[in-house]
C-alpha cells in the first residue's frame, strides 16, 4: 500500500507492494505479478506499473504498443534488480539491474527474466499528447471479469465509460462484459458505439470469445460482416 | 553512452559510465540519450555519497512543462530524501511521487547510490525542448547575450511561438545588453503568454537595468 505521510508526496517501497489483479483475460499471467505503480502513487501525467516474478520467466508478453484506435505510447523499461534478456524486433538485449530501455510504439518486444527477483518499471506515454489516465473502476472491472463476476464487471465498466467516454477499448471491453453477462442489447449498443469511432476494432471483434454469445444475432453479423 | 542498435529502440545503464560529473556528482540526460518524447526523464548518481538533489520544486514559472509532479526511483544504493521538511528512508526500490508545489531534495548514503527521476504535468502534452535550447542556455552563461539572442529566437520561430518562458529570456539577455525598450516590450509579451512570469521577474537579477524602468514597474505591480 502507499503510505500518504504528507500532503505532497507518498511512497512506496516496490517490494512491499501487493499484485494487482492480472491484466489479461481469466487471469492466466504464469506467475508473474503487476504491481499499479500508477494508481498505487496516484500519478496522472504518465503510465507506469512494474512487473515482477519469483524466479526465472517471462516478464513482458511479445506485443507492441500500437493498437486499435489508441494512441501509440513509447515506453521506457527500467530494470530493478536481477537480469532480464529483451527481444527488441528480433535483437537479443541483454540487461541487468540499472538498465534502461527505451522502445518505441510499432517494436515488437518481450522480455525474459534470467534469474529470480527481477523487477521491471515500465513507463508509458505518447509523445505530443496529454496522458490520459484510465478510472481506477477499469482495473477492478477486469478483476471482476477474472472473477468470473460479469454483473459487477458492467457496473464498473459504465463508470469507467462516463470518465473516459473517448477512450475506444474501455468501450469495447463494456461490450465484452455486457455480452458475457447475457445483455446483448446493450453489448450490441456499445460495440456499434466503439466502431463508429473505429471501424478497426470490428478485426478484434470478429474472433473475440467474450463476443460469442452475440454471434448469432443479425446485428452482430451485419456489423462484422 | 546510449547505445541505439536499431531504429526502434535505445538501451543506456546507469552504471556511473554515461553522463557529466560536477563534484562528485553524475547527471544523466536521459530523455536526450535514449530520445523519449512523452515525458521527462534524469538520473542522478553520486560517486561517494551526499548531495544527490538540490533542494527544489516544479511549481513557479519554468520554460515549458509548468507545474510537473515526479517520481524518483531509488535504481541503486540508499537515499535520504528531504520533502517539505519531512525526511523519508529511501532504500533500492523505493518510489517517491513529489507533487509540484512541494520542496524536495535527497541525499545519497552510500557511494554509488542513483535515482531515476520522472516528470510529466498532469493533463498536458510534454513538450520536449528543441537542442538549441541547451546551446541558447550556455551562450547565456558565457555571457554571448546576443548569440543566446539569436538562438532563442530560432526556437521561436522554429514552433514554440508563444512559449512565455523563452520569450522572458530574451528580455533577460536583451536587459544584460541594455536595450531597455526591447527588453520590455519582451518581459510584456511574455507575461501576456504566463503571467507567471512576473513572480520571476520581480526578483530576478537578469532584469536589473530594467527595474527603475516606469513601464517595468507597471508590468509587475
Amino acid at each position: 500500500m502507499a503510505t500518504a505521510t504528507g500532503k505532497g508526496y507518498r511512497v512506496i517501497g516496490l517490494d512491499d507492494l501487493r499484485a494487482a489483479p492480472a491484466f489479461t483475460p481469466r487471469g492466466n499471467d504464469d506467475g508473474r505479478e503487476r504491481l499499479d505503480v500508477r494508481n498505487e502513487l496516484g500519478i496522472t501525467s504518465f503510465g507506469i506499473n512494474a512487473v515482477r516474478i519469483p524466479g526465472a520467466g517471462e516478464l513482458v508478453r511479445e506485443h507492441t504498443e500500437k493498437s486499435f484506435g489508441l494512441s501509440e505510447q513509447e515506453e521506457l523499461y527500467i530494470v530493478l534488480g536481477g537480469s532480464a534478456t529483451f527481444v527488441l524486433d528480433g535483437e537479443e538485449v541483454e540487461t541487468s539491474a540499472g538498465s534502461l530501455v527505451y522502445v518505441r510504439p510499432e517494436v515488437k518486444r518481450s522480455a525474459i527474466a534470467a534469474d529470480g527477483g527481477t523487477t521491471l518499471l515500465i513507463v508509458g506515454g505518447t509523445p505530443g499528447e496529454a496522458y490520459q489516465p484510465l478510472p481506477p473502476e477499469a482495473a477492478e472491472a477486469f478483476a471482476a471479469y477474472n472473477a468470473g463476476d460479469y454483473e459487477q464487471a458492467v457496473a464498473k465498466q459504465l463508470r469507467a465509460v462516463e470518465q473516459v467516454p473517448d477512450h475506444l477499448i474501455v468501450l469495447y471491453n463494456l461490450a465484452c462484459f455486457e455480452a458475457r453477462a447475457g445483455k446483448t442489447d446493450d453489448a450490441i449498443e456499445h460495440l456499434k458505439a466503439a466502431a463508429d469511432r473505429d471501424r478497426e476494432i470490428l478485426e478484434l471483434a470478429r474472433d473475440d470469445t467474450d463476443l460469442d454469445s452475440l454471434r448469432g444475432d443479425p446485428r452482430f453479423k451485419e456489423l462484422v460482416a | 553512452m546510449a547505445t541505439a542498435t536499431g531504429t526502434g529502440f535505445s538501451v543506456l545503464t546507469l552504471d556511473g559510465t554515461t553522463g557529466d560529473e560536477n563534484e562528485g556528482r553524475i547527471r544523466v540526460d536521459v530523455r536526450r540519450e535514449l530520445g523519449i518524447q512523452a515525458f521527462g526523464t534524469n538520473a542522478y548518481r553520486s560517486v561517494e555519497g551526499g548531495e544527490l538533489i538540490r533542494e527544489h520544486d516544479e511549481a513557479g514559472f519554468h520554460i515549458g512543462n509548468n507545474d510537473q509532479e515526479e517520481l524518483y526511483v531509488v535504481v541503486e544504493g540508499r537515499a535520504t530524501f528531504n520533502v517539505d521538511g519531512e525526511k523519508i528512508d529511501a532504500p533500492s526500490g523505493t518510489a517517491v511521487l513529489v507533487r509540484p508545489e512541494s520542496k524536495r531534495s535527497a541525499v545519497a548514503e552510500e557511494p554509488g547510490t542513483t535515482v531515476l527521476a520522472v516528470g510529466s504535468t498532469p493533463g498536458e502534452a510534454y513538450l520536449v525542448l528543441p537542442d538549441e535550447f541547451a546551446a541558447a542556455f550556455e551562450a547565456y552563461n558565457e555571457k554571448d547575450y546576443e548569440r543566446s539572442i539569436e538562438l532563442y529566437q530560432g526556437i521561436l520561430a522554429s514552433g514554440f511561438p508563444n512559449e512565455a518562458g523563452i520569450i522572458y529570456n530574451i528580455a533577460c539577455n536583451e536587459a544584460l545588453l541594455g536595450r531597455t525598450d526591447n527588453a520590455i516590450e519582451h518581459l510584456k509579451t511574455a507575461i501576456e503568454a504566463n503571467p507567471r512570469a512576473v513572480e520571476l521577474a520581480r526578483t530576478d537579477s537578469d532584469l536589473d537595468s530594467i527595474r527603475e524602468d516606469e513601464r517595468f514597474k507597471g508590468l509587475v505591480s
